[in-house]
């Protein structure tokens, strides 16, 4: 039983990842990498599109080699390890739906135990008590009799989770696993995961698009940038330092660092002024409907053609627009936002002050 | 005038000497009522000076063995009709044989009309070839569809001089070489499948085709007597008429023969081809030669003209313990050709007690078989082989001509 | 209640397998029992127990002629829907069967050479026959075709990573060896055609017990291979990337089972001609009656379901009363095509019943 945290199972020192096909110039995805992952620890690997998450994904769980470097298990080489005793420390996740045919659930995490049974694939007791911890971890006894095929795509991923945990793997490195799922399975599975981390003393490494997500829930993060060298460490860390920002800006993208989500900058349609004091709430998404809509949210009315006032009539919020002296009230934030957008291309000509 | 009647068939149970004799004194008698240029066909040649009122024929073959042609004279044409062109044919053919020097009849207007007697000639199978040896027309011959396959020495000496064309068979005949050659005649054969026969090209290339079909001929002594329609062609009737009745007159001794053998020696034929076994059916030409030599056939109690469809279990279990087995396997030489062939072969009686006969003793050096010339022109000989094989002890003096038993070794 | 009736069927396919081994042993018997020539039921039993029936010609049709075909009927059965299993999940492919590596491509080239080009053309056509060559040389040349193309495939097998990319160059093989097939008809003789056409059609009746000596062997050891694949063959469920992170080699995995499909599919075709359409719908048929894609059960069912159907096709290929034997291939087209058609329709996704 591992220490927490304290072992390491994965090291890379200098690795360089890539490809290089016969007779082929080679490409360099990423080079320079030196990480580890620890018992217990959850990671999410995160970066642009193309920056080579699925390389080092790749080149990490040994489906392919790395240019330069090893990658390291337990301290020993996974190029120089079989594939039986790879498959002893390591199990994987992939993104892909996989169409099994007429298997159970259960059949499926069943095959999870392949590295452990002897020819036949006949399941000792042993093997049996695996497979039903591993349902049970991923809270799948209901549907564990259930034809993998009728599963829904949330429900198949978890049985896949359930697999890759039945084959007792130190690490257990997963390729996108929510990327065809709905946010509430993904928000599911990735708590899932970090709960599965701790409890059972494993590494685990997931590369992921869900950015929000992955800042919530992982301990660490390892981001990594185009052509630039990968970047570890606590989520809240790399946002603070700006790390976070500069790997995913781009054209008329940006990372907020003050709510932790990208913005899309739209043309500005204005400047509009909101009047404090409201319920924190309400403020809180009106400046959001705002900004949607391209307007500068100031907190200072002082000098701004439009303020906006967020009023209660009987008992339910309204919002009162005051623009040159035009008075308006409207119910909803979306007649609001039209009220503004009409008026502010009527003063079109106008608008183009920021 | 007449003393002939007009269009009168020649067919009865005359005997070819004595219609000869007949035919002779008819004519002395007619020198008075009709003029005839010679006493017999013209055999060379045409008439120089047509006359209406003579018969250009005097000597007439009678059809008496054959089912599957008809002859009717005229005096100065012949109409010949193949009744049985194929299996199952809806169809016959007629041709209108006239006299060189006489004018075509208006009669039979959709019948092609030949010039008799042919002066050159093409034949597509060997079973016509001995004929023209026997009836002293090899000279006439001046292709043939594969030369490789000839047995008939005056014919094959042609060969070696050049002076016979090779045309090819089926639906492959060189139609261009034909043209080229360009013969009075093309004696071919035709079956069911159309796609195999040679004489649609031929005829729209209008080319001149008679279809032979004596192999349809379910008797030993019909199929020779085609030969008596070969004849026609080249006014060579009463030696036809002659050879002929010398062969019935044998073949019918040897009949006499066997008639009241004590014993008779069980047969069966053929072997499986590509999963079938075709069995003659008990009316067929193979048949009756096995009943005519005085053996059991196992299965003469078939009435069909045909082959029958057999599997090898039907067939093994009437004749795993028969006394005689003939076949007629190209390159089954010896008794471990046929093992090679089917293992199962061996468990026949007649294979384990060495009394297999083939009927390939006569090859020529590139594999033609001369049954298939010379026998089916002799059928008298080739059933005194047969007699040979179940009854040696009434034909002491007879050697095996076609037949040969395979080698032990 | 749906749940349990599944959870049910799941539960017994020892009963299904047994139930498969109960039909094989009838249709044997019925297989046995007849054929063109009739032999009573009870002298039947007489036979196979060593006693002497009424006519002892019977009991050397049985024992020549009806036993060695029944045997091979069985023996070719279990190899082509085995290979064919393997095959599919390889692949991953439902059409993929044990002809899709052109195996039975090369055994016909074999024997195109062989029997198309013996004899010279213009061989009078009573002449001609294709005991000239011996039922021992189509063997022969049929084995040298599709060890050759086996061969092949090996060699690319070892350069290739995809199995897809294996699958599209076995298709390829078996083009081209067909193209030098009609090549070879193309120039052929009719008798010559005929000849090899009706070896194309396909027989079990034509093996003979010293044959058997060689072709029993060898279709057990196929077996026997095939049957120590079920593991590996159920990892390769998951596709070959998971295959792979569970500890299988993948290679060599693919290697033993080519090995295993040419070996069987090649000694079946060499001896009895190329038979379709067994190999690639007697896995569906498993898969839908045990509702599984588990290669410990589908292994075994395939065997016996496979045998009992070729016994049934030959049954029906020999037309019981009739003296005509009808070709083998066309029977288990037509009797087969439709169960399948059924099976599957019923099943109403063709996903449930097998991984697409």
């Amino acid at each position: 039983m591992m220490r927490l945290y304290s072992e390491t199972i994965l090291s890379t020192h200098d690795l360089a990842i890539g490809y290089a096909p016969p007779r082929r110039p080679i490409t360099r995805v990423a080079e320079g990498l030196s990480v580890s992952l620890s018992a217990g620890e959850f990671v999410c690997l995160i970066g642009p599109n193309g920056a080579g998450k699925s390389t080092l994904i790749r080149t990490l769980a040994g489906m392919q080699a790395p240019l330069s470097g090893q990658v390291r298990l337990m301290d020993e080489d996974i190029q120089t390890l079989t594939p039986q005793a790879l498959a002893e420390r390591l199990s994987i996740v992939l993104t892909d739906r996989v169409e099994v045919g007429a298997l159970s659930a259960r059949a499926l995490v069943a095959l999870g135990r392949y590295p452990y049974t002897n020819w036949t694939g006949r399941l000792s007791s042993q093997d049996e008590h695996v497979i039903e911890w591993a349902i049970e971890a991923v809270g799948a006894q209901h549907m564990a009799h259930r034809n993998v095929s009728e599963l829904s795509d949330g429900e198949r991923q978890k049985i896949m989770i359930a697999r890759a945990l039945a084959q007792e793997p130190l690490l257990m490195i997963l390729d996108e696993p929510t990327a065809f799922l709905d946010v509430p399975r993904r928000v599911e599975i990735l708590g899932l995961l970090r709960e599965l981390a701790r409890s059972t003393a494993r590494a685990i490494l997931l590369s992921t698009h869900d950015l929000d997500l992955a800042l919530r829930s992982a301990d660490r993060i390892w981001l990594l940038p185009m052509r630039s060298g990968l970047q570890v460490g606590a989520p809240e860390d790399l946002v603070l330092n700006g790390a976070f920002e500069r790997v995913f800006q781009s054209e008329g993208v940006a990372f907020n660092p003050e709510t932790g989500a990208f913005s899309m900058s739209s043309p500005s349609a204005g400047e509009v002024a909101l009047v404090a004091g409201a319920p924190a709430k309400v403020a809180f998404w009106t400046t959001r409907a705002l900004e949607r809509a391209g307007f500068q949210v100031l907190q200072t009315p002082a000098a701004v053609p439009a303020q906006i006032e967020i009023i209660s009539r009987d008992g339910a919020v309204g919002w009162r627009s005051t623009i040159k002296d035009q008075t308006q009230d409207h119910s909803s934030l979306d007649s609001l936002i039209r009220y503004l957008q009409t008026e502010c291309l009527v003063r079109a000509p106008d608008s183009s002050r920021s | 005038m007449l003393l002939i009647d007009r269009g009168s068939q020649s067919r009865g149970r005359v005997t070819v000497p004595r219609g000869l004799l007949i035919a002779a004194l008819i004519s002395l008698l007619s020198v008075v009522a009709m003029r005839h240029p010679a006493g017999a066909n013209i055999l060379d040649g045409g008439v120089a000076h047509y006359d209406p009122n003579v018969d250009y024929f005097p000597d007439k073959v009678r059809v008496q063995h054959a089912t599957g042609f008809t002859v009717r004279y005229y005096p100065h044409y012949k109409v010949v009709t193949v009744r049985h062109p194929w299996r199952h044919a809806k169809q016959t053919f007629q041709y209108v044989l006239v006299q060189r020097g006489a004018p075509a009849p208006e009669a039979y207007p959709n019948a092609p009309r030949i010039e008799i007697p042919v002066r050159t000639m093409v034949t597509m199978s060997t079973t016509y070839l001995s004929y023209l040896d026997r009836l002293g027309i090899v000279d006439r011959l001046v292709g043939h569809s594969v030369l490789r396959q000839v047995n008939t020495p005056a014919i094959v000496k042609r060969i070696q001089a050049g002076q016979l064309v090779e045309v090819g068979s089926g639906a492959g005949v060189n139609v261009e070489l034909l043209l080229d050659v360009n013969p009075d005649l093309i004696m071919t054969y035709a079956v069911e499948t159309p796609q195999y026969n040679a004489h649609p090209k031929l005829l729209e290339a209008g080319l001149t085709v008679a279809l032979n079909a004596a192999y349809m001929d379910t008797s030993p002594l019909g199929r020779t007597e085609w030969m008596k329609f070969v004849a026609l062609f080249f006014n060579r009737e009463s030696t036809a008429e002659r050879l002929f009745h010398d062969i019935v007159a044998e073949y019918e001794r040897l009949t006499h023969l066997t008639r009241h053998v004590q014993s008779k020696p069980t047969v069966f034929t053929q072997a499986e081809y590509q999963g079938t076994w075709f069995m003659p059916g008990g009316n067929s030409y193979q048949a009756k030669f096995l009943k005519d030599a005085g053996a059991a056939y196992l299965w003469a109690d078939d009435d069909s003209s045909g082959s029958l469809r057999l599997d090898f279990e039907a067939v093994f279990e009437r004749a795993s313990k028969a006394d005689f087995w003939l076949v007629n396997i190209s390159g089954w030489e010896r008794v471990q050709d046929v093992l090679a062939a089917g293992e199962r072969y061996g468990n026949f009686a007649a294979l384990q007690q060495g009394r297999v006969y083939s009927n390939n003793a006569r090859l020529n050096a590139h594999g033609g078989n001369d049954y298939w010339e010379t026998g089916v022109a002799s059928p008298h000989l080739v059933l005194a082989d047969l007699i040979k094989i179940f009854h040696p002890e009434l034909v002491p003096d007879h050697e095996l001509i076609w037949y040969r038993p395979l080698n032990r070794k | 209640m749906e749940i349990k009736g599944r959870g049910m069927r799941r539960r017994s396919p020892a009963m299904g397998l047994m139930g498969l081994g109960v039909l094989l042993v009838v249709m044997f018997t019925l297989d046995l029992a007849l054929g063109s020539v009739h032999i009573p039921p009870e002298h039947l039993l007489l036979i196979l127990l060593g006693g002497e029936p009424e006519r002892p010609s019977w009991r050397q049709i049985v024992l020549i002629f009806r036993l060695p075909r029944a045997v091979t009927a069985i023996l070719a059965g279990a190899a082509l829907s085995v290979s064919g299993l393997q095959m599919q999940t390889l692949f991953r492919n439902p059409l993929a069967g044990p002809f899709v590596l052109g195996i039975n491509a090369g055994a016909s080239l074999g024997v195109a050479l062989v029997v198309l080009s013996v004899g010279s053309v213009g061989t009078p056509a009573l002449l001609g026959h294709l005991g000239l060559l011996g039922e021992l040389g189509v063997i022969t040349a049929a084995c040298l075709g599709s060890a050759l193309v086996f061969g092949a495939v090996l060699i690319v097998s070892r350069q290739v990573q995809s199995s897809m990319t294996l699958l599209i160059l076995g298709l390829m093989f078996g083009y081209v060896t067909t193209a030098a097939v009609s090549l070879l008809l193309y120039f052929s003789i009719a008798e010559r055609i005929q000849a090899y056409l009706t070896w194309q059609c396909g027989s079990f009746g034509g093996v003979t017990w010293s044959q058997m000596k060689i072709l029993a062997p060898t279709v057990l050891f196929g077996l026997v291979i095939a049957h120590l694949l079920v593991k590996p063959l159920n990892a390769l469920l998951l596709g070959e990337a998971y295959a792979r992170s569970m500890g299988l080699t993948v290679q060599r995995a693919r290697f033993w089972m080519i090995g295993s499909v040419a070996v069987l599919a090649g000694a079946i075709t060499s001896f009895c001609g190329p038979i379709g359409f067994l190999g690639v719908a007697v896995p569906h048929l498993c898969r839908a009656l045990f509702n599984t894609s588990d290669h410990r059960i589908l292994a075994p069912a395939t065997t016996l379901m496979g045998a009992s159907l070729a016994l049934l096709a030959d049954l029906i290929a020999h037309l019981p009363g009739h003296q005509m034997v009808l070709p083998l291939n066309a029977v288990t087209a037509l009797i087969g095509a439709p169960v399948v058609i059924w099976v599957i329709l019923r099943q109403r996704n063709l996903r449930r019943s097998f991984a697409a």
